[in-house]
């Protein structure tokens, strides 16, 4: 196999504007409660007293998330209709058409990439802006960023994701995401039990 | 939740793999008890209710599908998704249980090609239950992936097949108590093996101490059929419903608390 795309992902130049969420769907006509592009906030830290004074150790930094189009995708293995498949270009689609929206891929995915769509039923979610990419043009949140923190990249199949285990991310190991983070400088103390999610409502609708 | 169906659909398939597996073993070895007229009458008819009530679950596990016309693409998949393989299995399963009903009714007698159309058919249900725990055995859902998921599908269908049986014979008024006792015992042994499990893999999470409560008063009723089949028959009825209810929870919670994840 040769290269494939990768989107990466500056956490300390993230200002968590959300562009890139509001771009992905406005680019894609995306109904309300369908996010193929989600920017999760991660918090944690809070006061701490030592001796007589409080100081704050409170952190907090983004991750912005869609489809990493997985060299193994877990989705495209239990999709029970061969609707999902990942394509030579290193794309993996969903065909609309063969879909039933069942759901499984959902709950498969460890970055809640698939999402169900109540218009047409089925299952839906980053295809990269792959018409963009095809006239020459960056996906729709990489062109928005104003920051300029989310870039497209190319990868050798089998290159590591690094970084991509950052919290609150899978262990890349499980499926072998197109995605690489260049961790936020306070990532090192975030994890299940001194972080968490801090707009969860906004993010998982 | 959009899990709903999947709760029945689960539910009824396992029952329904639990019960046909007992009503084979009571047909086989329960000789003295099929020689009353009304309880041959009664297991043929449960066994015959089989084929209906596994047809009945893959209809309902339809509900929760966002294009149901398409429904039957969910074979497509068979090489490496395990919810293609549980369709298949349930499709296997509804149809051997069905053809055995109608062959019987035509007036076959229980052995030879009958015995093994049996025995095939109890051999698809036994792998759709295992089809059905490896659905939500996947690598990137710990809450699932473990052998708990496979333990607890395969108890669920022990004490639920097991006790659906026992209730109706218990409230079958037609069968004398003496050739009832001996069968009834058995099947309270494994209903009561299925709760014991059961209660050994229930958590301490949200809703648990309920569940474990409804177990007990399960297994305690399941305990009294042990010792006094003949007069404890109605309490294997109570058991039937105080187990289903667990099960309806313990279900719930499978979907609700499974997948949760920080993205």
């Amino acid at each position: 196999m040769g290269a494939r795309y990768a989107f990466r992902f500056d956490q300390s130049a993230c200002s968590g504007c959300k562009t890139c969420q509001a771009a992905c769907k406005d680019r894609h006509g995306l109904p309300v409660g369908v996010l193929w592009r989600r920017v999760y906030e991660v918090a944690g830290g809070g006061w701490k007293r030592a001796g007589e004074a409080w100081h704050s150790d409170a952190f907090a930094y983004h991750l912005s998330l869609a489809c990493n189009h997985c060299a193994e995708p877990i989705c495209a293995e239990v999709c029970p209709t061969g609707a999902i498949a990942r394509g030579d270009d290193g794309l993996v689609r969903i065909d609309g058409e063969r879909c039933v929206g069942c759901r499984y891929c959902a709950w498969a995915c460890p970055y809640g990439a698939p999402q169900f769509d109540e218009r047409s039923g089925t299952m839906t979610k980053c295809d990269l802006c792959a018409a963009d990419l095809g006239a020459g043009r960056m996906p729709a949140c990489v062109s928005s960023c104003p920051m300029r923190a989310l870039e497209l990249v190319t990868l050798e199949d089998g290159t590591d994701a690094a970084g991509a285990a950052t919290f609150p991310l899978p262990d890349p190991a499980l499926t072998s995401p197109g995605l690489v983070v260049m961790p936020h400088r306070d990532a090192p103390r975030a994890g299940p039990r001194t972080a968490r999610v801090a707009n969860r409502e906004e993010v998982a609708p | 939740m959009t899990e709903r169906p999947l709760v029945a659909f689960t539910l009824l398939a396992q029952a329904a793999v639990g019960a046909f597996i007992t009503l084979c073993a009571v047909e086989s070895f329960a000789h003295g008890l099929t020689a009353q007229p009304a309880a041959l009458a009664l297991t043929g008819g449960m066994l015959a209710a089989i084929g209906p009530a596994m047809g009945l679950a893959l209809l309902v596990s339809l509900l929760h599908l966002g294009a149901r016309g398409a429904a039957w693409r969910a074979l497509a998949n068979l090489r490496t998704s395990w919810l293609s393989r549980e369709i298949l299995l349930g499709l296997l399963f509804a149809g051997g249980a069905t053809l055995l009903a109608v062959l019987r009714s035509a007036g076959a007698t229980p052995a030879g090609p009958l015995g093994a159309l049996a025995a095939a058919a109890a051999l698809c249900g036994v792998a759709l239950v295992y089809a059905m725990s490896r659905v939500y055995r996947v690598r990137t859902v710990p809450g699932w992936d473990t052998p708990r998921t496979t333990v607890a599908f395969f108890s669920s269908a022990l004490l639920l097949g097991t006790l659906a049986v026992g209730a109706g014979l218990a409230l079958s008024p037609g069968i004398p108590a003496e050739p009832l006792a001996g069968p009834l015992r058995w099947i309270g042994a494994g209903a009561a093996a299925g709760l014991v499990t059961e209660l050994a893999l229930s958590g301490h999470g949200r809703y648990g101490a309920v569940r474990r409560a409804l177990l007990l008063a399960s297994l305690a009723l399941c305990a009294a059929t042990l010792a006094a089949p003949g007069r404890a028959t109605p309490a294997l009825a109570a058991a039937f419903a105080l187990a289903l209810a667990a099960q309806v929870l313990g279900r719930y919670l499978f979907y609700m608390d499974g997948p949760r994840r920080e993205l």
